[in-house]
C-alpha cells in the first residue's frame, strides 16, 4: 500500500505535497491536480511553469481522505495528514550527517562540480501524522459542494476558480488536455435570494470563455435537520446528494 | 455529462464564439518544450502554450495525448535539477530562533536587492528571501545542530544540508506562507520586493517628518477645525439650496447649472489630486488617528484588517537596498479562503489608502523619476540632501527613464492631449492606488484598486462660450 | 395582465420576433407574487420554450431563489421541457434571457 503524505500548513486549511510521485498519483488516479507553487529551478524567471510543492485546498484534502478511507480509489492508496518536525534525536541527525559526508566524498571522488539542493527527505525533519478527523468530518459548504462535484466521476477535475471570478472551474478531465466546461459559483442556500447582478456578470463572462455557469445550492438548515435521521451513520451523513443541488445557467444567445 | 455535450451542440452561441480568441489561461500548458529546456538549458525562451481538446470523446488517441502530456510534465519536473556549481556555491544557515538565515560568505547578484549586511560582512536573509533563493538553487540551505556524541558524550556541532521540504515546514503562520507565494511570484518576474514594515533600511517617505514646533501644531489644529467647518458649511448650504425661495435668486437656464447645484447638494469624497492635498490629508490623519483608531478596532473583532504587505520596485540597476527610495507599487495580500480575512470594507479600504506611501504616479508636480528625490524624505530629511550627505551621488534611475533613451524623447514631442481625453484618463486611472493580491489556494491574481473621483469632474456638456457671443 | 409579463411578452413578440407567444394560464403564488410563464417558439427554432419573467433591482433583494425555480419546475413546467428561459428585467426595463436547466444533485 502506498502512502500519499499531505503536509498541513499552520492554519490547518491548506495542504502541500512535496513528492513528485504523490503528485503524479493524485493526478492519475484521483483527478486531483492541485496548483504547483514553487520556483522551477530550470526556468526561474517565469510564472507559467512552476514546481513543487503542490498546493491543495482543504475541501480537496477532505474529499481525498474520505475517498481513500472508503476504498473508493483503487484501494491501494492511503492518504496521511502530516506535519513536519525537526528531529530531536541526536543519533538520527548524526546519521544524516554521515550520509551527507558520504555524498560529499562521492562528489569529490568523481569530481562532480555540481551541488544539488534536495527537494525532500533530508532526514532532518520527519512526518508526524495528524488526526485527520477534523477534515474528514468537515461539513462546510465548500466541502459539500466539492464532494458533490466529484460524485459519480472522480476523474473530473475541480480547480480553483478565482481566475474567472468563480469558486471553482470544473474540467471534465485532466486540464492538460481539456478545457474547463463549467464555472462553479459559491453555493447559496435554497431559500436565499440569488445575487442576480453577480449571476449576470459571471454568465456573460462564461459565455465569452465558452463555459456554463453552475450554481450550487444547499438545503437550508431547517429542512436538513428534519431530514437528518439520528440513525444515519457517518458515511451516509456525508452523502451530499440530498444537500447539494445544481442549476445550470447559460446565456440564450439573444437579449 | 452527455446531456451537456448535446446541449453544447445546440447552443446558438457556439458558432458566434468559435472565432473568438481563447482566454490565455485556458490554453494548455505545453510542458514538452520546457522539458527540453530543462535538459539543455541556457538561453531559453518561455514556450507558448498549446491547443487542447474541447470535449472528452473517450478515444484512445485522446488518451495517448493525455498520457504524453502528463509524462512530459512530470519528466520536466523530475529533470529540473536544483543546485549550484560548487565553485559558486553560497551556503546559508537557518537560525531557528531569529527565524532568518545567515550567509557567512555572501556573493552573487541577489545581494543587490536582498539581505542585510553586518559589520563582519555577513549577510542576514529574511526567511522568505532565504526560501526563495534556496528554491532557485542560488544558495544552499543549511542548519547547524548541537548534538551529543554517544561515545565521548561531548557536545558537537554539525552542519546539515536542509531540503526544500524542511524549509516549507518552518513557516510560522498561514499569512507568512501566503506572503511568500506573492514574494516569489513578483521576484520571478524581476521586481524588487521588500516587506513594508521591515526596518532593515532607512525608510523613505513621501510625507515630511512631523515638525515639533508649536506653530505647526497650531496650524494643524487650525486645519482640522477648518475642515469641520467646511463640512458644516456644506450642510447649511444644502438646506438653503433645498428651499423653494432659492429659485428666486438662481435661474436655471442650462442643464449644467442644475448639475452644479446638485454637486453642491450632494457631498462627495474628494480624492487628493495634488501634492498639497496629500500632505494636508496626511497631517490631518496624524492628528485624528488616535481617536479613530479605537473605533475601527471594535468593528474588526472577527477579521484581521488587511494592511500593506510589500513595497515593490520596478526592475532597476541602481537600486540601493540600504536606502531604497519610494516604491513604485504597494501590495496588499489577501487570502480569499482564510476565514479570518475578508475583502476590505469601505472603511478598511480608506485606511489602506491613507497609509499608502509610494511614488504617487499621478502627481503632475513631479514629472520624472529623478525629481522624486526632491519630494521624498529619508530619515527625516529631504532625500536629495540625504543622498548627498552619504556621498552616494548615483541616483536611482530606471533604464527606461534614462534621458538618452529614445522612448522618453518621443514622449516630449507628442501632441498635447485634449481635455476630454485627459478627463477620461483621470476617471479611469484614478488617483492613489494599491495592488490587491488575491490568493486562492495557490493561484495568485493581482487587482489594482484606485481611488477615483467623479465628484470633482464636471462630466456634463458645457457649450463653448464663444458660441454664446456669436448668438447675441 | 401583469406588468412584467406584458413587458417580456412584448419583447418576445416585437423584438425577438418569437412565434405563437402566449401567457400560460397556470400560475401559483410565491411570497405574495403571482408566478406565471410565457410560452413561445423562438424564431428559427422548432422547440417551444417556457419563459419565467423575473424582476431585478439593484437595491432590492430579488425573489429568485433555488426554491422558486424548484417550485416553477414542479408546478408550471411539464416534463418535456428540460429548461426554462429566465427573462430578467432590469430596473430600466431592459430584458435579458438566460437558460436555466433543471436542477440535479449530480451534474
Amino acid at each position: 500500500m502506498s502512502c500519499i503524505d499531505i503536509e498541513i500548513g499552520p492554519s490547518g486549511h491548506v495542504g502541500h505535497v512535496h513528492s513528485l510521485e504523490a503528485a503524479r498519483r493524485l493526478r492519475t488516479s484521483h483527478g486531483v491536480v492541485g496548483v504547483l507553487s514553487g520556483t522551477l529551478p530550470a526556468a526561474a524567471q517565469q510564472n507559467c511553469f512552476l514546481y513543487l510543492p503542490l498546493v491543495l485546498p482543504h475541501e480537496e484534502i477532505a474529499w481525498l481522505l474520505r475517498r481513500c478511507d472508503d476504498g473508493d480509489g483503487d484501494g491501494k492508496e492511503k492518504v496521511r495528514l502530516v506535519r513536519r518536525q525537526v528531529t530531536e534525536n541526536g543519533s538520527q541527525l548524526q546519521e544524516v550527517s554521515r550520509k551527507q559526508a558520504v555524498e560529499q566524498a562521492r562528489r569529490d571522488e568523481k569530481n562532480i562540480r555540481f551541488h544539488m539542493t534536495y527537494d525532500n527527505n533530508s532526514g532532518i525533519t520527519h512526518s508526524k501524522e495528524l488526526d485527520p478527523q477534523y477534515l474528514r468530518e468537515c461539513q462546510c459548504t465548500r466541502c459539500e459542494v466539492y464532494t458533490a462535484l466529484k460524485e459519480g466521476d472522480a476523474s473530473r477535475v475541480v480547480a480553483a476558480g478565482s481566475r474567472f471570478g468563480a469558486q471553482y472551474t470544473l474540467y471534465p478531465g485532466d486540464p492538460l488536455r481539456v478545457h474547463a466546461t463549467m464555472l462553479v459559483l459559491p453555493a447559496v442556500k435554497n431559500n436565499q435570494p440569488w445575487d442576480v447582478r453577480a449571476l449576470l456578470s459571471i454568465a456573460r463572462l462564461a459565455t465569452t470563455v465558452r463555459k456554463t455557469v453552475l450554481l450550487p445550492s444547499t438545503s437550508d438548515t431547517k429542512t436538513r435537520a428534519t431530514s437528518d435521521d439520528t440513525s444515519i451513520d457517518r458515511r451516509q451523513s456525508h452523502d451530499t446528494q440530498n444537500h447539494v443541488r445544481f442549476y445550470r445557467l447559460e446565456w440564450t444567445g439573444f437579449g | 455529462m452527455s446531456t451537456l455535450d448535446k446541449d453544447y451542440e445546440n447552443d446558438p452561441t457556439k458558432d458566434a464564439l468559435d472565432d473568438d480568441e481563447i482566454d490565455d489561461d485556458e490554453l494548455t500548458q505545453d510542458w514538452s518544450k520546457i522539458a527540453a529546456l530543462s535538459k539543455k538549458n541556457p538561453n531559453y525562451t518561455i514556450p507558448k502554450r498549446g491547443e487542447k481538446d474541447a470535449v472528452i470523446d473517450g478515444t484512445n488517441a485522446q488518451e495517448l495525448l493525455l498520457n504524453n502530456a502528463r509524462n512530459e510534465m512530470f519528466e520536466a519536473l523530475e529533470n529540473s535539477v536544483r543546485g549550484t556549481m560548487i565553485k559558486s556555491q553560497v551556503k546559508a544557515y537557518y537560525l531557528p530562533l531569529q527565524h532568518e538565515a545567515i550567509v557567512p560568505h555572501p556573493k552573487g547578484n541577489f545581494l543587490q536587492s536582498m539581505g542585510k549586511a553586518d559589520k563582519q560582512g555577513r549577510v542576514f536573509l529574511k526567511f522568505h528571501e532565504f526560501l526563495y533563493l534556496a528554491e532557485r538553487g542560488t544558495i544552499t540551505p543549511y542548519q547547524t545542530f548541537c548534538i551529543q556524541d554517544p561515545d565521548s558524550l561531548e557536545e558537537q556541532t554539525i552542519e546539515l544540508q536542509l531540503s526544500i521540504q524542511d524549509l516549507y515546514s518552518f513557516f510560522k503562520s498561514q499569512d507568512e506562507s501566503d506572503n511568500f507565494l506573492v514574494f516569489a511570484y513578483l521576484k520571478r518576474l524581476g521586481f524588487i520586493v521588500n516587506l513594508t514594515d521591515s526596518n532593515d533600511c532607512d525608510t523613505t517617505s513621501f510625507f515630511p517628518p512631523p515638525k515639533k514646533s508649536i506653530l505647526s501644531n497650531i496650524l494643524n489644529i487650525y486645519n482640522t477645525i477648518r475642515s469641520i467647518f467646511t463640512f458644516h458649511k456644506l450642510s447649511l448650504f444644502n438646506a438653503f439650496f433645498y428651499s423653494k425661495w432659492n429659485f428666486l435668486f438662481n435661474r436655471y437656464t442650462t442643464s449644467g447649472q442644475i448639475y452644479v447645484g446638485l454637486k453642491k447638494l450632494i457631498p462627495f469624497f474628494k480624492a487628493p489630486h495634488t501634492r498639497y492635498d496629500l500632505l494636508s490629508l496626511n497631517s490631518q490623519h496624524k492628528l485624528s488617528s488616535d481617536t479613530s483608531h479605537k473605533k475601527q478596532k471594535l468593528s474588526n473583532i472577527n477579521f484581521k484588517p488587511l494592511k500593506i504587505t510589500f513595497d515593490v520596485w520596478k526592475p532597476q540597476s541602481n537600486y540601493k537596498k540600504k536606502v531604497p527610495g519610494l516604491p513604485d507599487y504597494q501590495v496588499v495580500v489577501f487570502n480569499k479562503n482564510d476565514p479570518h480575512q475578508r475583502f476590505p470594507t469601505y472603511l478598511e479600504m480608506r485606511k489602506i489608502f491613507d497609509s499608502l506611501d509610494y511614488k504617487f504616479e499621478y502627481l503632475s508636480e513631479i514629472t520624472d523619476d529623478l525629481s522624486w528625490n526632491k519630494y521624498s524624505y529619508t530619515n527625516g530629511m529631504l532625500r536629495t540632501a540625504y543622498l548627498s550627505s552619504i556621498k552616494a551621488k548615483a541616483q536611482q534611475q530606471r533604464s527606461s527613464q534614462n534621458p538618452n533613451n529614445p522612448k522618453s524623447k518621443k514622449k516630449k514631442n507628442s501632441r498635447p492631449t485634449s481635455q476630454f481625453v485627459l478627463q477620461n484618463r483621470r476617471l479611469k486611472n484614478g488617483y492613489r492606488s494599491f495592488l490587491l493580491c488575491v490568493i486562492d489556494s495557490g493561484i495568485i491574481s493581482f487587482v489594482k484598486i484606485s481611488e477615483t473621483d467623479f465628484g470633482s469632474e464636471d462630466v456634463w456638456y458645457v457649450p463653448p462660450k464663444n458660441i454664446k457671443k456669436y448668438n447675441k | 395582465m401583469d406588468e412584467k409579463l406584458e413587458l417580456v411578452r412584448n419583447n418576445l413578440v416585437h423584438y425577438q420576433q418569437w412565434e405563437d407567444v402566449r401567457v400560460s394560464p397556470a400560475s401559483f403564488q410565491w411570497e405574495g407574487e403571482n408566478i406565471q410563464l410565457i410560452i413561445g417558439k423562438p424564431s428559427n427554432s422548432e422547440r417551444e420554450e417556457c419563459v419565467l419573467p423575473v424582476e431585478y433591482s439593484q437595491y432590492q433583494e430579488s425573489l429568485l431563489t433555488t426554491n422558486l425555480i424548484d417550485a416553477t419546475f414542479t408546478n408550471l413546467v411539464s416534463e418535456e421541457f428540460e429548461r426554462i428561459v429566465l427573462a430578467i428585467i432590469g430596473d430600466d426595463g431592459t430584458v435579458v434571457f438566460y437558460y436555466i436547466t433543471r436542477g440535479t444533485s449530480t451534474i
